[in-house]
């Protein structure tokens, strides 16, 4: 109950000490946003340049489409020869329902479109996954060796530009990451500063709860949630500021992708993602007022 | 230790009457290193008995403030042990300090208040500490505040109170968490004499309820207050001398005190300046 009552002290004591201050905490907040917006702008452009890439399945190296006619025996063992191949890492079976619910998740607001239509039309598939690195004169073999089946009407094999556009989504992937850690150490260093000004502003504050017997638990906790918070709201106040920008260009962009790449949804994060994004603010704020408060904050 | 810590208020002597509630055993200290070394405490040697009203006396840089420092694990010896209630309290691990604090209490010529917070905001700091709930809180603090006969209800900012006024905030912050010694450093050094005696007359009164007073000082007004009933001298970083009144003789002297004379050779009796 002790624990709970110093909890208590040290969270109002934060929000006393931001309400104390409170341009210098808007301003770190705002920067912090700032860092975290760019951050955000990247994900989301991969996250998207990912979802277009599996609509088109260019992940998917080698698609089989099978006569509707295919007996499920031979569909089977055409399943398990494959899988014996040492090149192939996953092979997955499409049923029609599963292809008509992938459309439908590929138009997202448009799926409305599919109503009334019977999964039938669409053909039953076998998605062949390979192993990475592996020539495309392979592939180009394995095709014409599918094509040579009874129950496969066609192979669509992903050509040497889908390996291309992976790589360049790779490649994103990585600056995403690159830009995760950068925009991770700006967002500490934001923090850092403030809270060392509040160490500062509040030094015999600290001085006198050293005195009177506060454990650096209490000493520091305040300084650690008010980084926290910061981080926190710095990537909330981003996220908010990157899906209101996103809801505004979203229809344009996906109008122009449509053109482009006939394939035209586009997604905002989802409330996981969301919350992970909320929670790294919180983590880079957690360990700059870490790092800014450690030394100064000691019994 | 934590739970020692915590029993270590002076409930734990009540029947263990001048028990020592600080032994100080050849304690030197030092700041520096090399040439830049300077010894503050050399060789210290001394008990203060539960329930004394202990002084410090000796000029500036004689080594009060650095004794006081110890008691209160600011400062580590580089030789010797210090034990408070009976533990070494430099063996205590970093995480253990705060707890010792909270039985130490402490009040200082600068009185280290938070000047914009109103005397009860400044005490009730103290027991947030404890992680009291805030009715308790409230209760201990205003308690403490009435013990110096201050207002526990006035919203005036202790920076707009006189210096006096000031030293009893933090006498009765030190006071609130009702601590097995209360020490003061220079507790009068900022005050006129009229205010000295107030502050010198609250400090009686707590001692007189059993709480252990020590008090570092160079102001003659504290020696001349009759309630001093044992006092250090140290000049120098060295003890001159272990001034004891007769009304307290700690337990590992009262042998000797029967065929010994208690006061060191050249020793003003405390009870004469009385």
């Amino acid at each position: 109950m002790n624990t709970l009552r110093a909890a208590g002290y040290v969270v109002s004591r934060a929000l006393r000490g931001m309400a104390q201050a409170p341009m210098v905490q808007l301003l770190a907040v705002a920067t912090t946003a700032v860092c975290m917006l760019l951050l955000g702008t990247v994900m989301l452009a991969w996250t998207n340049a990912q979802g277009v890439a599996d609509a088109w399945g260019l992940d998917v190296p080698v698609t089989v489409y099978l006569h509707d006619d295919a007996a499920n025996d031979e569909v089977d063992e055409l399943v398990t020869r494959l899988r014996e191949i040492p090149e192939v890492t996953r092979v997955e079976s499409i049923t029609p329902p599963q292809a008509l619910e992938r459309l439908a998740d590929g138009l997202g607001g448009d799926a409305g479109m599919l109503e009334g239509i019977d999964a039938g039309v669409l053909p039953a598939s076998i998605e062949v996954h390979l192993a990475e690195g592996t020539p495309t004169t392979f592939t180009a073999a394995l095709g014409d060796k599918l094509d040579a089946f009874e129950v496969v009407e066609e192979v669509a094999i992903a050509g040497a530009w889908a390996e291309q556009a992976q790589a360049m989504l790779k490649t994103v992937g990585e600056m995403a990451l690159g830009a995760a850690g950068l925009v991770g150490f700006a967002c500490m260093a934001i923090v850092w500063s403030t809270i060392r000004l509040a160490v500062y502003a509040r030094r015999s504050e600290i001085q006198i709860l050293r005195l009177v017997g506060g454990s650096t638990q209490f000493v520091r906790g305040p300084f650690i949630v008010e980084g926290l918070l910061q981080g926190a709201l710095g990537a909330a106040m981003a996220l908010g500021i990157l899906y209101s920008g996103f809801d505004t260009v979203r229809p344009f962009l996906e109008d122009g992708l449509s053109l482009l790449f006939a394939a035209g949804t586009l997604r905002f994060f989802t409330p996981t993602e969301v919350a992970m994004g909320i929670a790294f603010g919180a983590f880079v704020g957690l360990l700059g007022s870490r790092a800014a408060a450690g030394r100064y904050v000691v019994t | 230790m934590h739970q020692f810590l915590a029993r270590m208020g002076r409930s734990v002597f009540s029947g263990f009457a001048r028990m020592p509630i600080l032994e100080f055993s050849a304690v030197t200290m030092s700041y520096g290193r090399g040439r830049a070394k300077t010894v503050a405490l050399r060789d210290v040697s001394f008990c203060v008995p539960e329930g004394a009203f202990s002084v410090l006396v000796g000029p500036s840089g004689a080594g009060k403030s650095t004794l006081l420092k110890l008691v209160l694990a600011m400062e580590r010896p580089d030789e010797g042990t210090i034990r408070v209630a009976e533990r070494d309290i430099h063996r205590l691990r970093k995480h253990s300090i705060p707890y010792l604090r909270r039985n130490v209490g402490a009040v200082f010529q600068d009185f280290k208040l938070l000047p914009d917070a109103t005397p009860l905001e400044n005490v009730s700091l103290a027991l947030q500490v404890l992680g009291l709930p805030r009715r308790e809180v409230n209760a201990r603090a205003s308690k403490a505040l009435k013990q110096v006969e201050l207002d526990p209800g006035t919203r005036r900012a202790v920076c707009r109170m006189s210096g006096g006024e000031q030293q009893r905030v933090a006498i009765a912050r030190a006071l609130s968490g009702e601590p097995a010694i209360l020490l003061a450093d220079e507790p009068t050094g900022n005050l006129d004499p009229r205010l000295s005696r107030e502050i010198l007359d609250v400090l009686g009164e707590i001692n007189a309820n059993g709480t252990t007073v020590m008090l570092a000082t160079h102001d003659p007004i504290v020696r001349e207050s009759g309630r001093v009933t044992h006092e250090l001298e140290l000049a120098d970083g060295r003890l001159l001398n272990d001034t004891l009144a007769d009304a307290m003789v700690p337990l590992d002297r009262e042998s000797e005190a029967d065929t010994e004379p208690r006061l060191a050779p050249g020793a003003m009796p405390v009870g004469a300046v009385a």
